[in-house]
């Protein structure tokens, strides 16, 4: 079983953070012109104090959570996946079930030369299954094992 | 392995694109009456020097692709880079297409799709025409050396309908079949009725809704006692009917005529009074089967039978009909043609805190259900005897959801209201899931699922709530099961 590079959990505090940044800003806003608009700081900024607490909690606590629980392993016929903190998936990708394979990186993840491994197949529900936090190497490296076991097989 | 770059004219169409989309912003403001033009150039200007262009240029030196002996690399993307690794025994079809610019410069799109459920795998738009030959005969010379044997089917074969199995919907049983079926199609049909009355006779929305206001009141008011209750029955009897009505006139203008034909290779299907569908769905694009019902229906012993599949086109993917109404024999013949199965005698069940798990649930919704509404209604407290309901419904849930592996087939069955057993076979297996949510370990329950292609979200053949280790030994047998076949092949 192998973890995922730990930097990885920087990455997903900088994207969760980006993204209550975006909310909180709604708020203010929102919050900014009803107390303009006269109706009076009924509140005050309550609602954008509640998103500040819940988007630093969420940023603090939800990547290193999930982080602790992501985990995978390339076997001889498949690719094992395990994740998730409420709901706890386990994935069992045959590699003969592979269509194709993508390797990705976006801006963020290459400051930290992070990549991510993205596995297509046939199924409705797995037509992408995603490994993130890989060092961009290993990366590379797996779609490299991986091709060479996907085998003749069609649906 | 030489690296190859999109044809210089791609730069022009999507700057074209590019400039459609300002276009398409600045045109409302253009036309608004008091709108100053002179600020609209600098906004021109910057958006073609800022973003339009940079972005063009960057997109098109980030677009790489190239041919390997095995597969197709595309690089691509400017923030989030993309190496993408397309093996040719992979890709089902490649398509070409030249719209009138792309020809009139000698350009084409190439389209390369594999089976994979997302959208089109690889794009190239736009190579110049030699090369989309090129890519076309690469994977061509490939399928060659790799299969001999092509593995496309035969061209339109005369299909003899006397001698292959048939199965035909007489006219009688499609009216029965509408029977068992209730639509609200009549209530848009009254709808749009009463606007074009209102059209045609000049009424305004007063008089109609003084009639439902008030008219329909008054009836109920005038009578007193068992008038009462007969008006209010005989209007719950007049809609049911017309549910009814409109549901038979709804399978008889789709199902009309319905006619499915199976040869080797294919199924043909041919139906419809007012629009005839026609339809080919080769035997080989056929991913898993399901037998439906509901409780009606099967009380008079009737069943549908769906069929999911996946083809070169999107529009194939998914559930089809197969049959739309027919006896379970007659199911079962028709399926066994597709793939020769016979329902398990045995089928096992899921562990009983399932029962539990759902009962909780359903009686939280209830009751969250009945605090809102009794902020606005106060009589909603009486919802409350529903709780009895929730928990029949957990243990008939429960009942009714029943799994088997048998002959390479794993056969699924849930569903209280619609009745549905999967049929998938093992080689159309694709991914294995396990998953539990919180309250199901806590429980010690786990969830099963088999992804196929071209199945549905919100009907999966999940197997719900099995007991941790029924659920381990579960996605060993399957895999199992796969596995086996794999080595057979």
């Amino acid at each position: 079983m192998q973890h995922l590079e730990p930097a990885v959990i920087t990455v997903w505090r900088i994207k969760a953070a980006m993204v209550w940044t975006g909310l909180v800003a709604g708020m203010v806003f929102i919050d900014i012109a009803v107390s303009v608009g006269g109706d009076g700081p009924l509140f005050g900024f309550l609602r954008s104090a509640c998103t500040i607490l819940i988007g630093s909690a969420w940023t603090a606590v939800i990547p290193s959570l999930r982080y602790r629980f992501w985990r995978y392993v390339l076997r001889s016929a498949d690719l094992y996946v395990e994740r998730g903190i409420w709901n706890r998936v386990y994935t069992v990708v045959p590699l003969r079930r592979i269509q194709h394979i993508d390797v990705s990186q976006d801006v963020i993840e290459r400051n930290f030369d992070l990549g991510r491994l993205i596995v297509h197949t046939a199924g409705h529900r797995s037509s992408r299954v995603v490994v993130p936090g890989l060092p961009y190497n290993e990366a590379e490296s797996l779609r490299g094992e991986l091709k060479n076991a996907v085998a003749e097989d069609a649906v | 392995m030489t690296t190859l770059r999109l044809h210089p004219w791609t730069l022009v169409h999507s700057l074209l694109g590019r400039s459609a989309v300002i276009a398409v912003i600045l045109v409302p403001t253009m036309m608004g009456r008091n709108s100053d033009s002179s600020i609209l150039l600098p906004i021109i200007l910057v958006y073609f020097a800022c973003i339009a262009i940079p972005f063009t240029l960057a997109a098109y030196y980030r677009f790489r692709y190239w041919t390997t002996p095995t597969e197709i690399v595309i690089h691509s993307g400017i923030f989030t880079r993309n190496k993408r690794h397309i093996p040719y025994e992979r890709i089902q079809n490649i398509g070409v297409e030249r719209n009138m610019v792309a020809r009139i410069l000698g350009t084409a799109i190439v389209r390369i799709e594999t089976a994979s459920s997302s959208e089109a795998e690889g794009i190239l738009k736009y190579v110049d025409t030699a090369e989309a030959d090129r890519i076309r005969s690469i994977l061509k010379e490939y399928r060659q050396d790799v299969q001999p044997v092509g593995t496309d089917l035969p061209s339109e074969v005369a299909v003899t309908e006397e001698s292959l199995p048939t199965f035909t919907l007489t006219t009688r049983r499609l009216f029965l079949s509408g029977v068992f079926r209730f639509s609200l199609l009549f209530v848009a049909v009254a709808y749009y009725g009463l606007q074009y009355a209102q059209e045609l006779w000049g009424l305004d929305d007063a008089v109609i809704g003084a009639w439902m206001s008030q008219i329909l009141p008054e009836i109920y008011e005038a009578g007193e006692g068992p008038v009462r209750w007969l008006f209010v029955v005989g209007m719950l009897v007049a809609a049911i009917l017309l549910a009814w009505l409109s549901g038979i006139i709804l399978q008889v203008v789709r199902y009309f005529g319905f006619k499915l034909v199976l040869d080797d290779a294919r199924l043909h299907k041919r139906h419809g009074l007012l629009t005839v569908v026609e339809g080919v769905i080769p035997l080989k694009r056929i991913q898993a089967l399901i037998i439906r019902t509901q409780p009606l229906m099967r009380r008079y012993g009737w069943y549908r039978l769906k069929i999911q599949t996946v083809g070169l086109d999107r529009a194939q993917v998914g559930h089809q009909v197969g049959i739309p109404f027919a006896t379970l024999p007659e199911v079962l013949a028709v399926a066994s043609h597709i793939r020769p199965f016979t329902i398990p005698v045995s089928f096992h069940r899921v562990s009983r805190r399932t029962i539990r798990r759902r009962s909780i649930r359903y009686l939280i919704a209830l009751s969250v259900l009945v605090a809102f509404s009794s902020t606005l209604w106060n009589q909603a407290l009486w919802f409350l005897l529903l709780a009895p309901a929730c928990l029949w419904l957990a243990y008939d849930q429960w009942r009714k959801h029943q799994y088997a592996i048998e002959g390479g087939f794993l056969f699924v069955r849930k569903g209280v209201f619609a009745q549905k057993m999967w049929v998938i076979p093992k080689d159309r297996f694709q991914v294995f899931y396990r998953t539990a949510t919180y309250f199901q370990r806590r429980l010690g329950l786990r969830t099963v699922l088999v992804d196929t292609a071209g199945g549905l979200e919100w009907s999966n053949p999940g197997i719900i709530d099995l007991a941790a280790n029924d659920a381990d030994k579960l996605m060993l047998d399957l895999y199992e099961e796969f596995n086996h076949q794999a080595a057979s092949l």
